[in-house]
């Protein structure tokens, strides 16, 4: 009998002993699991990243010409591409804000690099497929790119030295297997695999059953053709950096009927360097 | 000449008895009232074990008070002890009221509506001081409370106790039974994560099946409030969880309690003649007053049993949250509560009308009728041959029942996915998101030379992966299910992906695989990539 109540208030002591504990670490355990919490937030933003984003953005955040920006960049995160969108909040809410809403009406900014869709919406709010903590996973997650730029930091990749538009100047000996990498990170992928919107690059989604290698070489001999080059390769070459210089008319999708040119951008004489262009010529010349 | 006289005795008290003395007095008879009986000194010579003094006061609580009318003044000697009730049915009790004062506290948190469930919890977890111990506590005094009244019941069958003529409070045991189980089940919904909207979608299809159409549709609607579980039926559940259950849980706890008291408790059945009920004649010799003796047996279970459910919670046991409920994401290997699996179980071996409706019903009805059934006068156990087999018979189908219901059984899912999931599990952390960060070297590690990798995580890691790429080629599970892999290799890509941040790529291919490293679409590969920060602290759990 007595000994139930020396147990029973021993218990009793105990539980008000591990209480106390609990109060007294209570605080730093709320700290840490906000801490992970956050960063569990960066993981799901990650995987929710590379299935709804990459394909405009890159994988890497590199950006993907002709689809979006990149992200993965110090402009976006030192300041820069807010004053140009005359943004005054921060650079948090900036990309937070751009994920949930979109953009439904491109930027002059996203216009000069000719994108050819504008950013899609995301948010529920805002009619698109994401819960609000999903948008969120992503801002953090991205934003998780600019701790690499904090303190001044630089992207350590050499900038590229355009290959140019003069397609007549030697280029050195390509790769078709980093060619055919090269198609889906430059985002030629995104226009050339069915011909809805750009010449189908395989034999099988081609209507005339013959790959882009056939092709370059008959395209020459066609009377309409204005072009300069000469040979296949140089063909491949015009079409890549100058895509005005000869106009496929297959489809009237493959003109911007505003401005009568092309809607694959000419820019890649910019962003390609010699050894690339070389290496997708090689890959496109093995599609037959 | 005063307007008006306060009329204050224990001013005259004062005056004539000092007013220390006249204090003790008022607050011995304030005491003396609120127990309905017991004065401070009675209250001490209770606690120190003293024998009762003539006239014994200790009884008229149980007269006059409405706690302890509940209770009976005495019990005969041989039931005060652990056996015969283990004193199940009071853990019981304890249980019902400890999940409504943990309850109480987390509801004052939560919001029952989809859009800010999942963040309350959140907001539970990492800003409300003893917030992951109340719902530590409340979720771990859940599943204890599923447990502890299985046993009372198991204990209630073994000892014969729903006898004549106790058959009903056999009756409001089984719907007592009910709302634990429901109580619990619902509770699973609320957090909404994967786990809780998952779970409650299996549940919420069986009663779909019920025939005809028209009804199971209709059935189905008031469940889920909707085609879908959305915000509707978030609130049905939450309602039912926090209102309409425990209030049926409380009326017939009153119910039971009171058959109780009527009945009294039986004696154990061997001390009893064969088809006599002597519970309530008790000789005077033979009684155990419930104050002191039974009252502080169960002051002191209740003690130990907090401090343990406290300190389980606090040291170990931490309540899942898994990621936000996605209705389009189904996480392999989903399963109902573990209390629920032999139902799972049921499900597997056919039709959803017969096993799903139709045998859960004839099995409640058994559970009530029992008492109808097994009418034989003798509680003893060797008159009970066979109604104890059967009852045993029963614990051991529910358990295989149970087992068919996990996903160790029977399902349908592909060796390969099978191989990352031991690593990468849907619905916890699992072996990968809780190794040491630190020690994941980027490169490419093929689990075959696991042997060679360059630190103890990885290797350990790298090591279960190649046991499970092996179960993959060749064990009796992927024989019997005929899909074994041929020639299956595993390899795991680490990349340094921002600050903090990996990115592991898993790879599984078979027959020689494709030439592309995950390209969309290809053949006799599988991959899967996952994020992971050094700060997700996943060992921590939430
Ligand atoms: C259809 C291609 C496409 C997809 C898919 C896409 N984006 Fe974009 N994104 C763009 C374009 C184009 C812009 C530039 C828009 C503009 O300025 O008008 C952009 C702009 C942005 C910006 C602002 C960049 C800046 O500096 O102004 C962010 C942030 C962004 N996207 C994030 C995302 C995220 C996160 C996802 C995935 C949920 C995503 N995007 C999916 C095309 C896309
Ligand atoms: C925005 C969509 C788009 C992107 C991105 C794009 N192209 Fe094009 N491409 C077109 C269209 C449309 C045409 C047809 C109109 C023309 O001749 O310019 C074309 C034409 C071509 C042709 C000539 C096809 C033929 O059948 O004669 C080649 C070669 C080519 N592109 C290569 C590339 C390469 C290499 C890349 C990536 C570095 C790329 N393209 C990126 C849209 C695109
Ligand atoms: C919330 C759930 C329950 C509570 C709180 C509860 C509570 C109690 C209590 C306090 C007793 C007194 C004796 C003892 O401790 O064993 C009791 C007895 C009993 N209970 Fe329960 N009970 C519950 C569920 C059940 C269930 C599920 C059954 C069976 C289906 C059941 C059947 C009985 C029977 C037959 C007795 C009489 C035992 C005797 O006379 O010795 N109870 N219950």
């Amino acid at each position: 009998m007595t000994w139930r109540v020396i147990v029973g208030t021993i218990s009793f002591v105990i539980t008000m002993i591990m209480l106390g504990f609990v109060a007294v670490t209570e605080q730093d355990r709320m700290a840490n699991f906000s801490v992970a919490y956050e960063a569990r937030t960066v993981e799901t933003g990650g995987a929710l990243f590379e299935s709804n984003c990459a394909t405009c953005h890159g994988l890497d955040g590199a950006g993907v010409p002709a689809k979006g920006p990149a992200l993965n960049t110090p402009e976006l995160f030192n300041g820069a591409r807010l004053t140009e969108a005359n943004f005054a909040g921060t650079v948090d809410n900036f990309i937070r804000l751009t994920i949930a809403g979109g953009r439904p009406r491109m930027s002059e900014w996203a216009r000069a690099q000719s994108f050819i869709d504008p950013m899609p919406t995301w948010g529920e709010t805002y009619g698109g497929p994401m819960r609000n903590d999903q948008v969120d996973a992503l801002t953090n997650y991205i934003m998780n790119w600019g701790l690499a730029y904090q303190g001044g930091a630089q992207p350590t990749a050499e900038p590229v030295v355009g290959v140019g538009t003069d397609i007549t100047v030697e280029l050195p000996p390509g790769d078709a297997a980093s060619g055919e990498a090269l198609a889906t990170s430059q985002g030629c992928t995104a226009c050339h695999v069915l011909s809805a919107t750009g010449p189908a690059w395989l034999a099988a989604s081609d209507p005339n059953d013959q790959g882009i290698g056939t092709r370059a070489a008959l395209r020459l001999e066609q009377p309409d053709y204005q072009g300069a080059a000469t040979t296949p390769e140089q063909y491949l070459f015009e079409s890549i950096v100058a895509p005005n210089a000869y106009l496929v008319t297959d489809n009237p999708a493959y003109i911007n009927a505003a401005t009568g040119q092309s809607i694959m951008p000419a820019t890649y004489g910019a962003l390609l360097d010699p050894q690339m262009t070389s290496d997708l010529i090689a890959y496109l010349m093995t599609l037959k | 000449m005063a307007v008006f006289k306060p009329h204050l005795p224990i001013l005259e008290d004062i005056k004539t008895k000092g007013f220390l003395a006249a204090l003790l007095f008022k607050t011995n008879e304030a005491v003396e009232r609120l127990t309905a009986g017991l004065d401070i000194e009675d209250i001490r010579g209770v606690l120190r074990g003293d024998p009762a003094p003539r006239p014994n006061p200790r009884v008229k609580p149980h007269a006059d008070g409405f706690w302890f009318h509940m209770r009976p003044t005495y019990y005969h000697n041989l039931v005060t002890g652990l056996y015969p009730s283990f004193r199940l049915g009071w853990l019981s009790t304890y249980f019902f009221v400890f999940e409504i004062i943990t309850g109480l506290f987390l509801m004052i948190y939560y919001t029952p509506s989809p859009l800010v469930a999942y963040e309350n919890m959140l907001n539970i977890l990492s800003n409300v001081p003893f917030g992951r111990l109340m719902r530590d506590t409340h979720k771990l005094g859940a599943e204890l409370m599923v447990i502890v009244v299985l046993l009372h019941m198991a204990r209630t069958f073994l000892t014969g106790n729903y006898k004549k003529p106790r058959q009903f409070t056999w009756a409001t045991g089984v719907v007592l039974l009910f709302v634990t189980l429901l109580l619990s089940f619902s509770g699973y919904l609320l957090p909404w994560d994967q786990l809780s909207l998952w779970a409650v979608t299996i549940g919420a299809s069986m009663v779909e099946a019920m025939p005809p159409p028209a009804v199971g549709e209709l059935v189905n609607l008031v469940v889920r409030g909707g085609p879908q579980f959305n915000a509707g039926g978030l609130l049905r559940w939450y309602l039912a969880h926090v209102l309409l259950l425990p209030l049926v849980g409380i009326v017939f706890l009153g119910v039971h309690y009171y058959k109780v008291v009527i009945h009294g408790h039986s004696l154990p059945p061997e001390a009893e003649p064969v088809g006599e009920d002597t519970a309530k004649r008790v000789p005077t010799d033979q009684r155990t007053y419930f104050m002191p003796d039974v009252i502080t047996r169960e002051v002191l279970y209740v003690a130990l049993l907090t401090a343990v459910v406290v300190a389980w919670s606090i040291f170990s046991f931490h309540a899942p949250l898994e990621p936000h409920a996605d209705p389009l994401i189904t996480p392999l290997h989903t399963t109902a509560p573990w209390y629920f699996l032999f139902l799972q179980g049921m499900l597997k071996i056919g039709d959803k009308v017969v096993w799903g409706l139709i045998a859960p019903g004839i099995l409640t009805g058994l559970l009530i009728a029992l008492p109808y059934l097994e009418v034989g006068p003798s509680r003893r156990y060797g008159d009970r041959r066979v109604g104890l087999s059967v009852g045993l018979l029963a614990v051991a189908v529910m358990a295989i029942l149970s087992f068919m219901g996990t996903p160790h059984y029977l399902v349908s899912s592909s060796p390969d996915q099978e191989i990352v999931a031991e690593l990468l599990p849907q619905t916890q952390p699992g072996p990968l998101r809780e190794s040491d960060w630190n020690e994941m070297t980027a490169g490419t590690w093929r689990a075959a030379e696991w042997e060679a990798a360059p630190t103890a995580t990885l290797r350990n890691l790298l090591h279960l992966y190649q046991e499970e790429v092996e179960h993959a080629q060749d064990s009796t599970r992927c024989r019997r299910a005929g899909n074994c892999l041929t020639d299956p290799q595993g390899s795991m890509l680490i990349e340094d992906w921002q600050d903090d941040l990996k990115r592991i790529t898993f790879r599984v291919i078979w027959d020689g695989g494709p030439d592309q490293v995950c390209a969309v679409g290809s053949q006799n590969e599988f991959c899967q990539v996952v994020y992971f920060h050094k700060n997700a602290n996943y060992w921590q759990k939430p």
